[in-house]
């Protein structure tokens, strides 16, 4: 849905839109008043109504030239040119053509028509039914005077009347109106603004959900299960660079710019690569296989995303499939990179078993969809895991750019 | 949810702005056709057909005047198929009653009431609609005058006669359908830039909700969970105090982040607005116990903020009534929300009504009572997302 345009702007975007129509309109009145004074001079050829026709061409150019270009210096030499053609029109009209005898016929209402929808430049109520009336009397001055001149007989014309009072009526109730949505239409824009600083903000939570998940929780229960004595040194580690980064450094601020270029060269130097070093010191052994260069086709944010994830699902192999080895399948394909991570362990009924709530809910799952990825899960009891995650990868984030920019709205 | 390329759907407010016209139409073009009847009436073969076409075409007006308001928006393509149905079977009946005796296609109303009934719907339907509409009512007339040419007073061809007779709705439609492409184009525009101003302010405003939300999880932690690894690290020995002491740090902070968790948008969105105008209890006010709130989409959360925001700002809006509750029932999600706001209803749906048209649209089975003070929304959302 969107949400329509601003208080300041929506006035200027009807006003465009209802010139538009009127613009419109006036060059089908146009074409019509040409229409029957082509057919009225091949039915009387010894009548001389071409002329007439004639009158009619300048208007038409008057119309598109306030449609183009739309200023109060157009919009009033359009009045005034179309009124002299419109004289023109109604004398030819009236002198040749005997049917035309009143000045209410249809042939000579369709000219003035086209000068009442003027639809001149201004967004308001007074300029929308000031053009409106400026063109209804200049038509029907036009119009009276050449009728004098011809001597026929001067008739109030409903359709013109009708015409100018619908334009008049409409504009003046729209802009009355108004006033209903002014206070809600800012209103409107601000819950969009603020939905999607809520949603920015809760991606926010969601990975340091995560963070603190992978850090302060994890140590937390390893000293709880942690035996009298010397803390272990591997724990001391972690616990010592874990505070440093939460307290010290700015973990939640990603550079999200590239894909990663520096960082993701070589695999040693990856994320993943990282987080598998990190679990193999920690006891377990990984086999890595598949496609590891196609890291490099992934962002900042979602190989770190990615990496994270793994760690989790490591983490859990470690914890509670009752093995010591897992096995990361990396693969690139177009648009996307996978990773699946798994152990042949003694599993899981995922269908009854809250898996660590938090870990595999807000470690895997939500963290790799905050990111525009997917994971699923298989697991039985007795069957070890297999848990497959996917993110969008560079290539397929240019089509997904170029398809933003070409359709759709918000 | 499928928003089609019309103004009210794409700017219920402006449609709201727009709905006098409606009213405008819905008097007039009864008004009108009534007029020009009683002017010709030495037209008329028969009474009877003529006002049948009147008594049609009141209805047709009057339906249009209801099924356009903006509590049952949207208006749809069969509404718009009565309407243009309507307004031809009604000139058509017309031109009956004057079949023998009709002079001059002129002043036939027929044709103008057809037209200004497609012209008013131009805020409600897409433009193609508009042009196949006002193509149909052109053929219909032609044929109607095909069928009345030997009645007709007129040397003219036929085809300058069926010119005269559906210009006003060639001319009308063809107007209401620039008017709705125009208009939804240039909401396409404004979308366009706002998606993009959006992506900056998230992208440039991103990192500093970072720092907000990061600075918000230290501070907690600073509390107790960072002071305790201190001292964890300072000892020499790991203890079985420490061990449960780690042991309870962990239940705790796990029920803060599962508590946080569960806190939905809804939640915080109600919270805030209740503190901000008088009850500063923390209390759940959405009885939500599936997280079915964050099964709305973005703009029905949109939309639901405004109104939220808009409800506890009225004056006699009661902070501490206000709730909601979410529950699934087959396939979507029901919602129930109540407020008790002690003023008459013409002034709270005079406050409200934008904000309910803007809820309409994106809850297109919203159901809004207000017995005062109790004002109730009924409606419905969605399909349940997996969250296995």
């Amino acid at each position: 849905m969107s949400l329509g345009l601003p208080v300041h702007l929506a006035p200027f975007g009807t006003a465009r839109a209802a010139a538009r129509a009127m613009h419109t309109m006036a060059l089908s009145s146009i074409a019509i008043a040409l229409v029957c004074i082509v057919t009225l001079q091949a039915l009387l050829p010894d009548r001389i109504l071409w002329p007439a026709a004639l009158a009619m061409v300048p208007m038409a150019v008057g119309v598109i030239i306030v449609d183009r270009f739309p200023s109060t210096l157009t919009t009033v030499a359009y009045l005034l040119i179309g009124a002299a053609c419109v004289y023109w029109y109604v004398l030819v009209g009236t002198a040749e053509y005997p049917g035309a005898d009143r000045t209410d016929s249809f042939i000579i209402a369709a000219a003035k028509v086209a000068l009442i929808l003027v639809g001149g430049v201004g967004s308001g109520v007074v300029s929308a039914a000031g053009w409106a009336i400026a063109g209804y009397l200049l038509a029907e001055g036009a119009t009276i005077l050449a009728a004098s001149q011809t001597g026929s007989h001067i008739a109030f014309d409903g359709l013109s009347a009708a015409t100018v009072a619908v334009i008049v009526a409409s504009s003046v109730v729209i802009g009355v109106n108004r006033f209903r949505t002014r206070a809600a239409k800012p209103s409107v824009h601000r819950a969009a603004r603020d939905e999607h600083l809520s949603h920015v903000r809760h991606r926010m939570e969601i990975k340091a959900a995560a963070m603190l998940h992978d850090t302060v929780l994890n140590h937390l229960a390893a000293l709880s299960l942690a035996p009298d004595g010397s803390l272990p040194p591997s724990l001391r580690s972690q616990i010592t660079a874990d505070l440093q980064l939460l307290v010290g450094q700015e973990w939640l601020v990603d550079d999200d710019s590239t894909p990663d270029d520096a960082v993701l060269a070589s695999w040693q130097s990856s994320n993943l690569a990282a987080v598998v070093n990190e679990s193999v010191q920690r006891g377990l052994r990984v086999e890595v296989s598949g496609d590891r260069a196609a890291l490099a086709s992934v962002s900042a944010e979602r190989s770190s995303a990615l990496a994270l994830a793994v760690k989790q699902c490591l983490v859990n192999v470690a914890k509670h499939a009752g093995v010591d080895s897992a096995e990361v399948v990396v693969h690139g394909s177009p648009g996307e990179l996978s990773v699946m991570v798994v152990d042949a362990g003694s599993g899981f009924d995922v269908t009854k078993t809250e898996a660590d709530r938090l870990g595999l809910r807000h470690s895997v799952f939500t963290r790799i969809e905050a990111v525009g990825g997917s994971v699923q899960l298989w697991s039985s009891p007795g069957n070890g895991t297999s848990v497959l995650i996917r993110v969008p990868s560079q290539s397929r984030e240019s089509l997904d750019a170029r398809s933003a920019t070409t359709g759709g709205s918000a | 949810m499928t928003i089609e390329r019309t103004l009210q759907q794409r700017d219920p407010l402006a449609a709201i702005v727009a709905r006098p016209t409606t009213y405008l139409v819905g008097a007039g073009v009864p008004l009108y056709a009534g007029v020009l009847l009683w002017l010709n009436r030495d037209d008329i073969d028969s009474f009877g057909l003529a006002v049948g076409s009147l008594f049609v075409l009141s209805l047709t007006a009057v339906y249009f005047v209801y099924s356009t308001s903006p509590l049952r928006a949207p208006f749809t393509r069969a509404m718009f198929a009565v309407v243009l149905s309507g307004g031809i079977v009604s000139h058509v009946l017309a031109a009956a009653s004057m079949y023998s005796s009709n002079s001059f296609v002129r002043d036939d109303w027929g044709p103008p009431a057809i037209g200004l009934l497609i012209a008013a719907v131009a805020a409600y339907r897409p433009a193609r609609e508009i042009a196949l509409a006002g193509a149909i009512a052109v053929v219909v007339v032609v044929i109607v005058v095909a069928a009345q040419a030997q009645s007709l007073e007129t040397t003219f061809p036929f085809h300058l006669v069926a010119l005269v007779a559906a210009a006003p709705v060639a001319v009308l439609a063809g107007g209401a359908a620039i008017f709705s492409r125009e208009l939804d184009a240039g909401l396409e525009r404004w979308s366009n830039m706002r998606t993009m101003s959006l992506s900056a302010l998230g992208d440039g405003g991103s990192e500093w909700i970072a720092r907000s939300v990061q600075q918000d999880r230290v501070t907690l932690l600073n509390q107790e969970i960072i002071p305790f690894f201190e001292s964890v690290l300072a000892a020499p020995q790991l203890t079985q105090s420490e061990r449960s002491r780690a042991s309870e740090l962990s239940s705790a902070i796990r029920a803060i982040m599962v508590a946080e968790i569960d806190r939905s948008w809804l939640d915080a969105l109600l919270e805030n607005e209740a503190r901000a105008h008088g009850d500063p209890r923390i209390m759940r006010r959405v009885n939500d116990p599936h997280g079915l709130a964050d099964d709305m989409l973005v703009e029905q959360r949109t939309a639901m903020r405004a109104f939220v925001v808009a409800l506890f700002a009225h004056p006699a809006c009661n902070p501490e009534s206000v709730d909601m509750v979410i529950s699934h029932t087959g396939d979507h999600n029901l919602a129930l929300m109540r407020a008790s706001v002690a003023a008459p209803e013409i002034t709270v749906r005079g406050a409200l009504d934008p904000y309910l048209a803007v809820l309409r649209i994106v809850f297109p089975d919203l159901h809004v009572d207000f017995e005062q003070p109790e004002l109730t929304l009924r409606f419905s959302y969605g399909e349940r997302r997996d969250r296995s």
